[in-house]
């Protein structure tokens, strides 16, 4: 045996050693790497306001979503979508993106700098002239960029009833809707009115609509739009006047003041349908034939039907307030894209109306009529994509959060207290403290054109 | 002239201290491998199995508490409110200290969240968390104006924001408790926690074993010596290390099922708790709201009747639990972790190893020095 044989088991002792010492070495490493991601698939966060039946329905479009794009889709349903923003803001943690009901929301994050443009990212709906405008602005001083999406559009400026009871004729004016109210309430008992003024953190905006249609069809588009961008005072005649209008709906509502606050706006036109009906006639939009319970049977226009918001002033003709929820992308990644993308597409915007039940209308004209199912949803649908008709989007909407706010909170006070219908000075009380908020609200804060 | 020509006999080689010199090898590598089965158990036991009792039992718990806490505040500022007199004041500072405290148990559970979603829950909830609190503001302004039929309305908008089946604050909080109890049990029975992970370091512990066990034989056979001390010494270190982290193992396995009941049954205390001031909360606010209705029930719109029935029945006859409840004792984590067990046995193993290389180094020494100079 040589010196080189008997080193041998050494040196192997001493290799197996220091492979083993490079494995004792590595081995936590490679137990670390266990519990690590692989490549990072590709995904999108949604934040929104839609929660519950809403939500579940949106989440069967970002199944399709999922299914047509092979991307990963989170959403989170909120009703205080302002306030997780803010939390968000706060900890620079905004969502890939976000769908809300405020365009001026988005419009303020794209000029300052937080949203990004769309141009490049997804093709360009049909969106009518209204709905181009309130998706579309240019940002210091260039070109206007597409920065939102119209996910689904509303219909507002309609009023709902059951033509069992009712009868199917349309009222043209105000006052022949009133004298309609009145002498089905007296023939079939119940309340002219339903009302409900419930709804979360947002409680007061049925009540918002109500005024925002009578100013819209008592003054024109014209002062609507001066109110919404607060270059008119609240205790300016128009609006004073508005609120008097409302007062004398509130005074014929069901249940007085103590339903009507404490009734959600989903509840509030149920006793239409009661024996006998516990109220005639519901103020709401488009959106609520969502809260038709599953598997009902009523079918649209035999068993309820809508009717446009009467004439109130012949010079002003008949403009039609609207609504919708808009999506605009924070983060530029992949997943958002493909999102983004999916939802300007005409498939995106068909999978909405299928899946949200009974409820979602789309504003692009792309997307033909045959998608709604019956002949009360294909005239929602024709309002909402026709240009023939002026369509002026939700004040309370475009309004600036703070002054939003402030108008959702003097409704409430309104309806609370009747000597607000009736008395001049009280009502001028509560309108000049909206006043109050409306310079520092508006203060430096640019907001979406309505009309 | 003849020649003599002589063969030299044949070299005879030993093979002993080959064999020596081998069998310290594999006794060394045996140790070595022994060593880095250890790290690798330590490390993933340590990993998982800690995250399972801490964080994820943490935030689990923390939810617990903040649905707890939150349930406790809006009972408070019901009570609060539906005492003459006291809306002037606004809710008490119990109903603050709970909101309070909700917030720093949902900071808790931000610090060691596992669920996948959880913190984008937790900021849905803080922004709902902020709006609940803005409409209790209002409840108490509106009292404050001399409104009780408005305070009333925005508190009931607020209670309905707290319990709401669909987007409610506390509903949210139970999705997450849900998903934070899965992670946990998720972590709790991951490959590391389980007890035939004891094989990974039992196997080359035991062939560590047989290796001395061989080794000391076959000196006893070729050196007359009955006892070889050192390697004595590291076989017995090796038996006692085996026996001490089998123990271990098992006893941490235990532990962590043990601790794992423990949250869940302490979560399931708080959320009985929490239910028992929410049926008080929502009896007293029909009652509440059944003094702001002076006409027919029925008449108060299809919101009430929905969530009281034909007549508010009024809260359960038995003490407000709110009371009692805000002394128990609130839940912390605590006592000796489960994955402590699971180190300490890999920490074992990992000390005997490296013992039993140095007595096989130092025991086999003196027989193989013997072969220093043979060539």
């Amino acid at each position: 045996m040589t010196p080189r044989q008997l080193r041998r088991p050494g040196r192997l002792a001493r290799s197996l050693l220091a492979a083993l010492g490079v494995c004792v070495l590595l081995a936590p490493v490679a137990a670390c790497g266990g519990g690590a991601t692989g490549t990072a698939a590709k995904s999108v966060v949604v934040l929104g306001t839609w929660t519950g039946g809403e939500e579940q329905e949106f989440d069967a479009v970002l199944r399709d979503f999922e299914s047509f794009s092979h991307v990963h889709a989170e959403y989170q349903g909120t009703r205080a979508l302002d306030q997780v923003l803010r939390a968000g803001a706060r900890e620079n943690d905004a969502p890939d993106v976000v769908v809300t009901a405020s365009p001026t929301q988005l419009l303020r994050s794209f000029q300052s700098g937080t949203l990004l443009s769309l141009d490049g990212v997804t093709p360009a709906p049909r969106y009518p002239a209204r709905w181009r405008a309130l998706t579309q602005a240019s940002k210091g001083g260039g070109p206007a960029q597409r920065f939102a999406l119209v996910v689904r559009a509303d219909l507002k400026s309609i009023i709902w009833r059951n033509p069992r009871v009712t009868g199917s004729a349309v009222p043209t004016s105000w006052d022949e809707l009133l004298a309609a109210a009145n002498k089905a309430s007296a023939e079939h008992g119940g309340a002219p009115w339903c009302m409900g003024m419930g709804a979360g953190s947002s409680s007061g905006f049925p009540g918002t609509d109500w005024i925002e249609d009578i100013v819209l069809h008592q003054s024109g588009p014209a002062i609507y739009a001066q109110w919404a961008a607060g270059a008119l005072p609240w205790t300016s005649a128009p609006i004073e006047t508005a609120w008097r209008t409302w007062g004398t709906v509130l005074a014929q509502a069901r249940g007085g003041p103590t339903a009507s606050l404490l009734t959600d706006f989903s509840d509030a036109g149920k006793p239409m349908f009661a024996t006998p009906p516990g109220c005639l006639f519901d103020h709401e939009g488009s959106f609520i034939t969502a809260f038709n319970e599953p598997g009902h049977t009523r079918q649209a226009v035999r068993d309820y039907d809508m009717f446009p918001f009467p004439r109130m002033n012949p010079a002003v003709g008949q403009p039609t307030e609207v609504s919708g929820s808009f999506a605009g992308m924070f983060h530029d990644t992949p997943g958002a894209r493909a999102l983004m993308a999916y939802l300007a597409q005409a498939r995106g915007q068909e999978e909405l109306v299928k899946d949200f039940r009974e409820s979602s209308y789309s504003a692009d004209a792309t997307v033909g009529l045959d998608v709604y199912h019956d002949p009360l949803r294909r005239r929602i649908a024709r309002t909402l994509t026709g240009e023939e008709t002026t369509l002026c989007f939700d004040a309370s909407d475009v309004m600036p959060d703070q002054m939003s706010a402030a108008f959702y909170q003097a409704v409430l006070r309104f309806v609370s207290d009747p000597r607000y219908w009736t008395d001049t000075s009280r009502l001028d009380t509560l309108l000049s403290q909206l006043d109050a908020q409306r310079a520092p609200a508006y203060a430096g804060n640019t907001s979406s054109p309505p009309c | 002239m003849t020649t003599t020509q002589t063969t030299a006999p044949p070299q005879r080689t030993s093979t002993t201290s080959l064999t020596l010199r081998r069998f310290r090898a594999w006794l060394l590598a045996g140790a070595a491998t022994l060593l880095a089965v250890a790290g690798v158990l330590c490390v993933g036991a340590n990993r998982t199995a800690a995250v399972a009792t801490d964080r994820a039992a943490q935030a689990a718990i923390g939810v617990a508490e903040a649905r707890h806490a939150l349930s406790q505040a809006d009972s408070e500022a019901i009570a609060a409110f539906s005492v003459r007199d006291v809306p002037l004041a606004g809710p008490d500072e119990s109903y603050l200290g709970q909101i309070s405290l909700a917030s720093q148990d949902l900071e808790r559970v931000a610090e060691a969240n596992e669920a996948a979603g959880g913190s984008q829950t937790l900021r849905l909830v803080d922004g709902l968390l902020g709006a609940y609190s803005e409409m209790i503001e209002q409840a108490h302004a509106a009292y404050a104006s001399g409104s009780p039929l408005l305070g009333g309305a925005y508190l009931w908008h607020a209670s309905q924001f707290m319990h709401a089946a669909d987007g409610g604050i506390l509903t949210k909080l139970a999705e997450l408790e849900r998903e934070e109890q899965d992670a946990m049990r998720a972590k709790a029975s991951s490959f590391w926690n389980r007890p035939w992970t004891v094989l990974g370091w039992a196997v080359p512990g035991l062939a560590l074993l047989a290796g001395l066990i061989r080794v000391q034989l076959y000196l006893s056979r070729r050196f007359q010596r009955t006892f070889n001390v050192p390697l004595v010494a590291a076989t017995a270190l090796l038996m006692v290390a085996l026996a001490s982290a089998a123990a271990s193992a098992l006893v941490g396995d235990t532990k962590l099922t043990t601790a794992t009941r423990a949250v869940d049954q302490t979560v399931q205390t708080r959320v009985t708790e929490a239910a028992a001031m929410n049926d008080q909360g929502h009896g007293e606010l029909g009652v509440m709201l059944r003094t702001l209705c002076p006409q027919d029930w029925n008449d108060c719109g299809a919101t009430l009747t929905s969530a009281f029935g034909q007549s508010p029945a009024g809260p359960p006859a038995a003490a407000r639990p709110g009371a009692d409840l805000a002394t128990s004792a609130r839940t912390t984590t605590g006592g000796p972790e489960p994955a402590w067990y699971s180190m300490v046995a890999a920490i074992v193993m990992a000390t005997a190893a490296v013992a039993v290389a140095g007595l096989v180094l130092t025991g086999m020494w003196s027989r193989i020095s013997e072969y220093r100079f043979q060539r």
